[in-house]
């Protein structure tokens, strides 16, 4: 299957965002989109003070990045002032890692509050103790596989969705929310690089993407499982690992 | 003398005593750990330490070799040296080593203190001991379970350094984090840096996927115009001006071929060819000078060092010699820094890669996402034969690295198991009898005992 469009993918400051092998999210939407047959152009705005253009966006790229760039990366989006409309109008926007706190209403550092964008109903608290294990969880469609490196806690409010629910490892707070999803914007604690991992997922965002461009259905890429060999393998292996392993005891699963 | 101080001070000597004699070979931190569970206050008890002549070394990355190569440098020009070379590097460990330099009068006996300290530890060891010399040799991405992210690092350095006064600090120039400590500048704080020239390993950023780091000032994103390392080299903020500056000591030439390398037309034996090395030998050509060690002295002693460890390990099996490259976990500058020693051997060769789990504490995890931060370009480049992915839950995703990096898939083996007979059998089975083998030590040891058994 082809589709004749391309797909534009904003990768939003990847110098900046850029803590746990991000990259690899951009070149998994090239690369998978390439293998189901659609071409991702990917547009990387590199200095915080450079404007970027979301009328030519389908999807917008925020990688993890340090807690110390999160009042930058709000300032940053703050400057686009259609970022809102574009996400009510069904952009897709893809956040990971702490990045997704900017997208939430309020920070809670140790020394201090951030407003964030209020694009998310959730607040985020920063941890003590830094968190690291393995995250599996479920969407409504599929499993996700990553892992998670995890410096605050988040918290939805009650109008917000997670966008899954934890089989194993911490989610959002310990408890069974994972990450956040508001139409086509969809925060993931998962790193691995997550879309690496998890090629079933970029096709569902390049979906969501074409979905918006009024692509017909039948034009739509399809997760054909011949082609991921490699990463049904790994999240196999992962599953099993994870189900035999010495578990903390604030995991779950 | 305190009582509590002198009862510590016994039983760590004769605890180091006994461990001496009945197991030469283990025990680095138990002395020390016996001191100061008996005496909390026990490293600011040891009378005679000098400030002046009190150098501790910290980082990410370089700063045991570092720490070897000062400590050699300092007892070739015939001065004393108490140091915990042989690797504990928080308060036990620093302990260890004094107990072995210190009389039962309490008194410190030796010309120079150097010591080597984690970077989570140096707030903790600076609370007791107070150097007048501190080296950042990085502060880069490492260990994420414990550290997650280097501003982390960055921010405890940043506090011992405000917290102390008299105080030295070297800088590594070319690295943004350590250079941006010079911020805490003050009276009494004395900035000197250390750099290396751009040199024929220098790379520049990969054309499409090349990513740098934010500033470590303004948060904006840092451009390197070359890298002598990943995550080193020349760089600015076309946001906030910070950048590399002229530094004290620069080393301005490398020659890999001869082994050599040049600082102010004085040419030094270049003992190791790993370009981290070239920062220690930086450092070490930045401390003699301001320590006042005669640069012939320094040149004599950068002749005959031999670094502890820093042996090449290697084993043969079944025909094949198997070349191990050891690297940090969850570490991916000196994963980079393996990847690009084995392309610099432009035979035809065998790339066994095994990260495996993440295990140095429960929860254990499956993280290799730090593989994406390393370039593949310039090993894929140097002719390799076969790439032999190993490792029982993420040999998958070690293989999908690859594929991403643009290895076809025809040339990719995939060993999902810890299995050393199935992981030594795929070496063997490959063609080319030259393999360079990239896992954690355990596995390495594992599959060395493997081969020899046979």
């Amino acid at each position: 299957m082809s589709v004749d469009a391309k797909v534009n993918l904003l990768w939003l400051w990847p110098d900046i965002l850029n803590l746990h092998g991000d990259r690899g999210n951009a070149m998994a939407f090239q690369r998978i989109g390439h293998l189901c047959g659609v071409e991702v152009e990917v547009t990387r705005v590199t200095q915080l003070s450079q404007g970027f253009d979301l009328e030519k966006a389908d999807i917008v790229l925020l990688g993890s990045g340090e807690i110390v760039v999160l009042l930058r990366i709000i300032e940053a989006l703050s400057g686009n002032p259609q970022l809102g409309s574009w996400i009510d109008d069904g952009g897709v926007l893809f956040a990971v890692g702490t990045t997704g706190s900017a997208l939430g209403r309020v920070i809670h550092r140790r020394d201090g509050k951030i407003a964030g964008l209020g694009l998310l109903d959730m607040e985020s608290h920063e941890r003590k103790m830094i968190l690291g294990d393995d995250l599996i969880y479920k969407t409504q469609d599929m499993t996700i596989y990553g892992s998670q490196v995890h410096m605050m806690d988040v918290h939805l409010g009650p109008s917000q969705s997670s966008f899954g629910s934890v089989t194993y490892g911490y989610g959002n707070n310990g408890g069974s929310d994972e990450g956040a999803v508001r139409q086509n914007l969809v925060y993931t604690n998962a790193l691995g690089p997550v879309l690496v991992k998890n090629p079933w997922l970029v096709v569902d965002l390049i979906n969501r993407a074409l979905v918006r461009r009024g692509i017909a259905e039948e034009d739509r890429l399809v997760c054909d499982p011949a082609l991921f060999r490699f990463e049904l393998a790994s999240a196999e292996a992962i599953q099993r690992f994870n189900d035999s392993k010495e578990k903390p005891q604030w995991a779950r699963g | 003398m305190n009582p509590v101080f002198f009862v510590a001070l016994v039983a760590g000597k004769l605890c180091a005593l006994l461990i001496r004699i009945l197991a030469p070979r283990r025990g680095t931190n138990i002395p020390g750990l016996i001191a100061v569970k008996i005496d909390k206050k026990f490293l600011t008890r040891v009378q005679g330490i000098d400030p002046a002549k009190t150098i501790f070394i910290t980082g990410t990355n370089g700063k045991s070799t570092s720490t070897n190569l000062v400590v050699h440098t300092l007892k070739s020009a015939g001065l004393s040296v108490c140091s915990n070379l042989e690797g504990a590097n928080m308060q036990p460990g620093v302990a260890t080593a004094l107990l072995g330099a210190t009389t039962l009068g309490g008194r410190f006996t030796k010309d120079y203190l150097v010591l080597e300290i984690d970077e989570r530890s140096l707030g903790l060891v600076c609370a007791d001991l107070k150097p007048g010399h501190l080296c950042v040799m990085n502060i880069q991405k490492d260990q994420v379970q414990r550290n997650g992210e280097p501003d982390y690092i960055f921010q405890k350095i940043r506090t011992v350094v405000s917290s102390l006064s008299n105080l030295s600090i070297y800088l590594n120039n070319d690295e943004p984090r350590s250079l941006a400590l010079a911020d805490s500048w003050r009276e009494g704080l004395k900035v000197v840096t250390f750099s290396v020239a751009k040199n024929s390993r220098s790379s520049v950023m990969e054309a499409d996927w090349g990513v740098t780091m934010p500033c470590p000032r303004c948060h904006d994103a840092l451009e390197f115009s070359h890298m002598t390392i990943a995550g080193m080299g020349s760089f600015h903020c076309v946001s906030c001006g910070f950048r590399s500056g002229s530094a004290a000591t620069v080393i301005d030439s490398v020659d890999y071929a001869t082994s050599t390398f040049t600082s102010e037309s004085v040419s030094y034996h270049l003992a190791y060819q790993a370009a981290f090395f070239v920062y220690s030998c930086s450092l070490c050509l930045c401390l003699a000078a301001e320590l006042g060690v005669d640069t012939d002295k320094v040149v004599k002693a950068l002749e005959s060092f031999e670094n502890i460890g820093g042996r090449m390990e290697s084993f043969t099996y079944s025909g094949k010699e198997i070349f191990y490259v050891r690297i940090k976990q969850e570490n991916p500058e000196t994963l980079q820094s393996a990847f690009d020693t084995m392309a610099e051997d432009s035979h035809t060769k065998v790339v066994s890669l095994g990260p495996d789990i993440v295990s140095d504490f429960v929860p254990h995890y499956s993280n290799t996402f730090y593989t994406f931060d390393c370039n593949l370009e310039p090993l894929i480049s140097s002719g390799v034969e076969r790439w032999v992915c190993f490792g029982g839950v993420t040999a998958w995703d070690t293989a999908n690295r690859l594929r991403y990096a643009g290895v076809p898939d025809d040339r990719i083996v995939i060993v999902d198991s810890d299995d050393t007979q199935q992981i030594l059998d795929a070496l063997v089975a490959c063609k080319t009898d030259k393999v360079h083998l990239i896992t954690w030590m355990k596995m390495y040891t594992d599959l060395k005992e493997r081969a020899h058994e046979r």
